[in-house]
């Protein structure tokens, strides 16, 4: 894969125990990424699936950088992809994990596998928050 | 000549390249964008993004607030 094209995956892991710190570098630098002319993904996994669901970044403000939800809203418009663990996105959510998720999804952020995010990690770059 | 003029004072990184990539996919090759901007990490990040967007930096003002004139490719 030429530079031109190489993809940026971003793997977070972090969830709101540092208040949003990692999660808003993390989309903060994938916003870069876009800027720059690269594509790129959030993979949200572990802790870090929580920002795959509405309103979980909603007031969320990191000083010095903008607030967490309009960094991931730019990221979805600048064509930025998310993805979130099939795992976490089970097993995560309220209650039963054999039962459906009962936290909605964000519209944008597709689901995907191990399989998936190796696949992209062999082509491109990988930065892990 | 400025055909188009982008404040980006007060933002911090990264949202000054964002804003100014935003910018340029509304402009003309040729056309140049003056931008302000107050980012510590600002020249060196315009820097960078020149060279990966092939664009240029026509002129670039040091201070309190830093004002960039962007050449498109």
């Amino acid at each position: 894969m030429s530079d031109e094209s190489k993809e940026f995956l971003i793997i977070l892991t972090e969830g709101k125990s540092d208040n949003g710190r990692k999660a808003t570098i993390a989309f903060s630098m994938a916003l870069s990424a876009l800027a720059m002319g690269h594509p790129a993904t959030v993979f949200l996994t572990s802790d870090g699936a929580v920002w795959g669901y509405r309103g979980s970044a909603r007031q969320v403000i990191v000083p010095g950088f903008s607030p967490l939800a309009e960094l991931i809203q730019q990221f979805i418009e600048g064509d930025g992809r998310i993805l979130l663990c099939s795992t976490c996105h089970r097993t995560c959510g309220i209650g039963d994990p054999d039962a459906p998720p009962t936290v909605e999804k964000l519209d944008a952020a597709g689901i995907a596998g191990m399989a998936t995010i190796l696949e992209i990690a062999a082509s491109g770059c990988t930065m892990t928050f | 000549m400025v055909d188009r003029e982008l404040n980006c004072e007060g933002m911090s990184c990264p949202m000054p390249i964002v804003e100014i990539t935003k910018a340029v996919r509304q402009m003309d090759s040729g056309q140049t964008l003056e931008v302000k901007a107050t980012d510590l990490a600002f020249k060196t990040d315009l820097e960078a993004w020149s060279r990966r967007t092939k664009n240029s930096i026509e002129s670039f003002e040091a201070g309190a607030v830093q004002v960039a004139r962007i050449k498109i490719s």
